[in-house]
């Protein structure tokens, strides 16, 4: 047997000696494992299972290529980077004679997908089976659902046109229809897409069908949930048929799976492609889905993935490093005896080092099957118990789809490397310092279990003559217990801090990143915050039919209780906005590479040279002042209803998502601003009506009654502003109208408490669906549902926000183990000396009291030391994420931090109540009997 | 006058086969002031009876009357008081209190108690103890001598009935062990305090004005000493 063997011999029989001591060590890494395990398994699981909730919107496909010829089709197949490849042709229009809403929807819009291209698409059947040849056909269920007589079997047949419009009038100019991005000259003709909404004939255009001579007849052979290509609002419903060989003149779309191992950048990737195939060609990307894949170009999304992972890895890190080296450090006394003995008979400082480690490492082995196992078990479950939260949200993403998406852990390789290197790099770093404290103690003071520094020989310890004196016992005992045994104590302070610090840090990231993704994928829009409302009512106001209508509806004795808030926008001078809010564009601008000092002189000039377009809040007088009254504003003009009056909501947030300034966006930036206006209470607010033409422009002033803020309209109302808002009563939304037409959309809430048998709310619902064919259009809904929208960014927030929760509570459970691993340890070195306080005549209580007023001291200390290094992380943090990702505020979150305190206090008290309880039931004389050196 | 009386002790330890009898049927009174020494072989039941006289041990059948008093049916928190009052207990490792300095290991029993430090007493007993200059130490910084001059000042600090010394000097050198004995003796003889003494050590034994010969749990002999060494 070499020296090595002998150390390892050794370590190995003090191991299975100390049992106790080795079995938390080894719970200390398994739990590291775990958590490492959850951080990178669970971290795939989970973008695994967001890439499938992404799927929901677009389908699974990573790329789809446009118009290819099935030539260079076929080289796109046989590249080693794609893994999956399905075909899909868009046919065109056919008549749709089954319709149930002939007038609005009158075509089917046909395309062809091969059997893969059905799979990455997430085609779901609602009954039949899938088209298995070009002339078998499933058609959108939302042709059902508008009264349909279609059914499994029908035989549908026509020949496929392209639409045109063509406009009746004359002259120079031309009708613009924005959402459909056309723009129809005066006596011209246009190609529309599909999605275009069917005006056959009206006094301003005709529409057109150019037969393309291509007919098809397909067999209905099933119905298919409305796939999310299908516009609600366009003339046709969707059909999707099968695929059979293509003719060389064919175009083709091709749908693709990458095995994005081979890819590095989708996007230099979709270069290559182009390169290859031919400059025109177009690629589309599934940006959600590589976002999830971590390939996306949403540089915003990707950046705070990367942010949190990193983040959680070295809490991780941190948590375990602490657990470990708490372990370790308190089994120093004991560990030094048998390294003192191996060091007596010639085993060197290196040779005792390889103890530790040896120790470490054979703990680590079977740690690593177990934790990787345990942290799977944890994956699952956490994934089982979150579940029925993110089916409600993916439920509320895709109404009537199937929300049950299965949830398969995923385990790689290299997710096994990173859990398998962290490990060990964790262990190595947890083991480093006891190894080295280890070594350096000679063989005399291991063996004689004296392992102080000499000079402390010499120390004096002053007696607490005041303690002493005044007859407290139990304090003297804490004192002096919590300073002069440093040994024992430093593991309980680091472990009450460690605690603090991670939970602290973790749920000031976890919120960061909560509020950085709430104001990545808000909205911009208001909504009025008292929950006084049964219904709301919308309409543009600018129709006075409607106007009307809804005024008369709203007579009726049902409703109770009402209130109007209008919402429209105006152009401001450029001047009205504070420098705080021009930096800030500024900085948005130079976000984006091109851009140069020349240009941003230039877009001044151009762009912002007059005016600035801002968004207005209509209120009524009574809610005008109340606003006025709790922001800073002189009361004599907000109350004065003749007055036109505003107010200016001084927050905006400005990201590149919404400012799109140039072509080269360098990197996601978000920027709050809290002073957006220089037009100040009693100033003015110079508002024009935006006309390009000099001969049109309305120059026009509003009255500045006062400022508001979130927090002072926080009652009332709550707004995500991505441009800047006012607030103004209706003699100024008067004025503005008045000058720039009226262009306000309107939303009426209301009660109506006396409709007890619900006529009144039937009838207008009716009216509401009527609106639509009257041209009276409105829209009604539940007020409590009126924030239920969301989209996809915002699921998928949400589900982080759950996940980041989760995770706090993971490194809490960790925090609770160290602490009571400390806690635990320190009364179990200490049962000799508790059984000597009792021998000398210390009763219980007198026992409790002194553990008490020790756990007190030690948690001081620790909660100091906490706020010493949170402030420090958190400052740290606070830079990296707002350097990172832009100005935003992510204020700390002061009271949780009580909350955190105060949870780690009760902790720590119950945990050394229970461990001197089982300390105060073994034996004295045991205890006392247990002879030490 | 009687400060101790034992009847009948048996303590038995384990149970069915294993069940070993530490102590069977001891009996024996002890005067105020005397100094009694217990000697035996290992495994005699000697320590056994010194934590049962001591309070930090209960027989399994008997009774044990200090000054008085029946130890044995009093509750945990009453015999704790009794400890610190009643007796002065002095172990062989000397178990003294780490994190506390000379002075307030001394002071700790009686702190213990409720009562205000008697400063004057404590400087005296340090003074006599020799460890003047030692008093803001810790037990760690001191030699095992020191240390049990330290535990046997706890043990007289506050005047206990009964001072019981677990093998005081079994750890020690002889010159050492020698000035902890006469220690002991002086405190029985100047300050007339009960001591009863466990030792291995026959000439220490020989000092008592009493010994007791424990042998397998029983009390096989209870000679007076006639002529002191």
């Amino acid at each position: 047997m070499n020296s090595k063997n002998i150390i390892f011999h050794v370590t190995k029989k003090y191991m299975k000696l100390n049992r106790r001591r080795t079995a938390i060590t080894f719970i200390g890494i398994v739990f590291m494992v775990m958590l490492m395990t959850c951080v990178f398994a669970g971290k795939a699981t989970v973008m695994k299972y967001l890439q499938k909730v992404a799927a929901l919107d677009k389908g699974s496909w990573h790329m789809i290529v446009y118009d290819l010829t099935p030539e260079q089709a076929e080289n796109v197949r046989s590249l080693d980077e794609v893994e999956t490849a399905g075909l899909s042709e868009q046919l065109g229009v056919i008549e749709f004679p089954q319709s149930g809403d002939k007038e609005y929807k009158p075509f089917l819009n046909v395309k062809a997908y091969s059997p893969e291209s059905f799979q990455m698409t997430n085609i779901t059947l609602k009954e039949g089976r899938l088209p298995e040849n070009a002339n078998e056909i499933i058609i959108s269920d939302s042709a059902i659902a508008d009264g349909s007589s279609v059914k499994l079997g029908d035989t549908i047949s026509g020949e496929y046109f392209t639409r045109s419009i063509t406009s009746k009038k004359s002259g120079d100019g031309f009708t613009s229809f924005p959402f459909f991005n056309v723009e129809l000259p005066y006596g011209g003709t246009v190609e529309v897409s599909n999605d275009f909404l069917p005006y056959f004939e009206n006094e301003d255009y005709t529409e057109n069908r150019i037969m393309s001579g291509r007919t098809g007849e397909y067999t209905v052979v099933g119905i298919m949930n409305a796939p999310g290509f299908e516009k609600t609002s366009g003339a046709c419903y969707s059909a999707l048929c099968g695929m059979d060989e293509l003719a060389a003149s064919d175009k083709v779309n091709m749908m693709l799976t990458f095995d994005l191992d081979k890819i590095d950048f989708i996007y230099e990737f979709r270069e290559d492609l182009k390169r290859m195939i031919g400059g025109d060609v177009i690629g589309e990307t599934n940006e959600l889905v590589l976002t999830f894949a971590e390939k996306g170009s949403d540089s915003s999304i990707n950046g705070l993935t990367i942010f949190v992972e990193i983040f959680f890895t070295v809490l991780i890190m941190a948590a375990s490093v602490v657990l470990i080296y708490n372990v370790f450090n308190m089994s120093f006394a004991e560990r030094t005896k048998y390294l003192g003995m191996l060091s007596s008979v010639g085993a060197t400082g290196r040779q005792k080092r390889q103890s530790i480690y040896y120790e470490c490492f054979a703990l680590l082995i079977p740690a690593l099957p177990v934790g990787i196992l345990a942290g799977l078990g944890v994956i699952t479950g956490g994934m089982k118990l979150i579940k029925p939260n993110l089916d409600k949200l993916i439920g509320v993403l895709k109404y009537g789809v199937k929300t049950d998406i299965p949830v398969s852990l995923k385990l790689g390789l290299t997710e096994l490397c990173l859990i398998i290197g962290m490990c060990v790099v964790t262990v190595m770093i947890s083991a480093l310092i006891p190894a080295i404290k280890i070594s350096k103690i000679g063989p005399v003071e291991s063996i004689r279990g004296n392992t102080e520094k000499s000079k402390k020989k010499k120390k004096r310890y002053a007696t607490r003559k005041s303690l002493l004196e005044k007859g407290k016992p139990e304090m003297l005992l804490a004192v002096n217990g919590t300073t002069r045994s440093k040994h024992l104590t430093r593991s309980i302070v680091r472990s009450v801090a460690a605690f603090a610090v991670l939970v602290m840090v973790t749920l000031y990231g976890a919120k960061s990143v909560i509020a950085l993704l709430d104001i990545m994928t808000g909205e911009s829009g208001w909504d009025y915050v008292p929950e006084d409302y049964s219904y709301y009512l919308a309409y543009n106001k600018d129709d006075e039919q409607t106007e009307k209508l809804i005024n008369d509806v709203l007579e009726n004795s049902a409703v109770t209780k009402k209130k109007e808030i209008d919402y429209t926008s105006v152009r401001i001078s450029a001047d009205s906005l504070s420098g705080e809010f021009m930096d800030a564009y500024k900085e948005m601008f130079f976000r984006y590479a091109d851009n140069t000092e020349a240009d941003w002189e230039e877009h001044i000039e151009r762009e912002l040279g007059r005016t600035f377009g801002i968004n207005v809040i209509a209120v009524d007088d009574e809610e005008f002042a109340y606003l006025a009254k709790n922001g800073d504003a002189d009361m004599s003009i907000a109350e004065n209803p003749d007055e036109p009056s505003v107010l200016v909501y001084e927050n905006t947030t400005l990201s590149t998502d919404y400012y799109g300034l140039g072509n080269d966006l360098i990197g996601y930036r978000c920027i709050e601003v809290n002073n957006s206006f220089s037009s100040q209470k009693g100033g003015e607010l110079l508002v024009d009506n935006g006309s390009l033409k000099p001969e049109y422009l309305v120059n026009f002033s509003i009255k500045v009654a006062g400022t508001v803020n979130k927090d002072t309209i926080a009652e009332r109302f709550k707004i995500f502003a991505d441009t800047p808002y006012i607030f103004v009563n209706r003699s100024a939304l008067k004025l503005i109208n008045e000058n720039n037409g009226d262009h306000t959309l309107a939303t009426v809430l209301f009660r109506a408490d006396n409709d007890a048998n619900g006529a009144f709310i039937k009838q207008l619902s009716d009216l509401c669906e009527q609106s639509v064919n009257t041209g009276s259009e409105f829209v009604m809904g539940d007020y409590a549902d009126r924030n239920q929208g969301m989209n996809i960014k915002q699921v998928i927030a949400a589900i982080i926000k759950i996940l980041a929760y989760c995770f706090t509570a993971l490194i809490s459970a960790v925090c609770l183990l160290n602490l009571y691993n400390s806690i635990r340890g320190r009364a179990a070195e200490r049962t000799r000396e508790t059984a000597v306080l009792r021998s000398v005549g210390m009763t219980d209580k007198q026992l409790t009291k002194m553990r008490d007023l020790e756990n007190l001291m030690l948690l001081g200390r620790g909660l100091c030391a906490a706020a010493v290094i949170c402030a420090g992380l958190i400052f740290v943090m606070y830079r990296a994420m707002t350097g990172y990702f832009g100005r935003v505020e992510l204020p700390v979150p002061w009271v949780l931090s009580i909350g955190i305190a105060a949870a780690i206090c009760a902790a720590s008290s119950i945990i050394t109540r229970i461990c001197g309880s089982s300390a105060d039931k073994s034996d004295i004389i045991e205890k006392i009997r247990r002879e030490t050196v | 006058m009687e400060i101790l009386r034992v009847e009948n002790i048996v303590k038995e330890y384990g149970d069915g086969e294993t069940k070993v009898r530490a102590l069977d049927g001891v009996s024996f009174s002890v005067e105020k002031g005397e100094f009694v020494s217990v000697i035996g072989p290992s495994g005699s039941g000697k320590s056994t009876l010194l934590h049962i006289l001591g309070g930090v041990d209960k027989p399994t059948s008997g009774k044990v009357f200090i000054d008085g008093t029946d130890i044995c049916s009093l509750g945990e928190d009453k015999l704790a008081v009794f400890r610190r009052r009643q007796i002065g207990l002095v172990y062989q490792f000397y178990n003294l209190i780490p994190v506390l300095n000379i002075d307030e290991n001394i002071a700790l029993p009686h702190l213990l108690d409720g009562r205000k430090l008697d400063r004057e007493r404590l400087d005296s007993i340090v003074e006599h103890l020799g460890l003047n200059d030692r008093r803001e130490n810790l037990p760690s910084q001191l030699s095992g001598g020191q240390q049990q001059r330290v535990s046997i000042g706890r043990a007289l600090y506050s005047r206990p009935a009964i001072l019981l010394a677990d093998e005081p000097t079994g750890n020690l050198d002889r010159k050492t062990g020698d000035e902890i004995a006469a220690l002991l003796k002086e405190s029985n003889r100047v300050q007339k305090q009960t001591l009863i003494l466990i030792t291995h050590d026959e000439r220490l034994a020989m000092q008592a004005d009493r010994v007791f010969f424990l042998e397998d749990g029983r009390l096989i002999r209870n000679e007076t000493v006639r002529a002191k060494l």
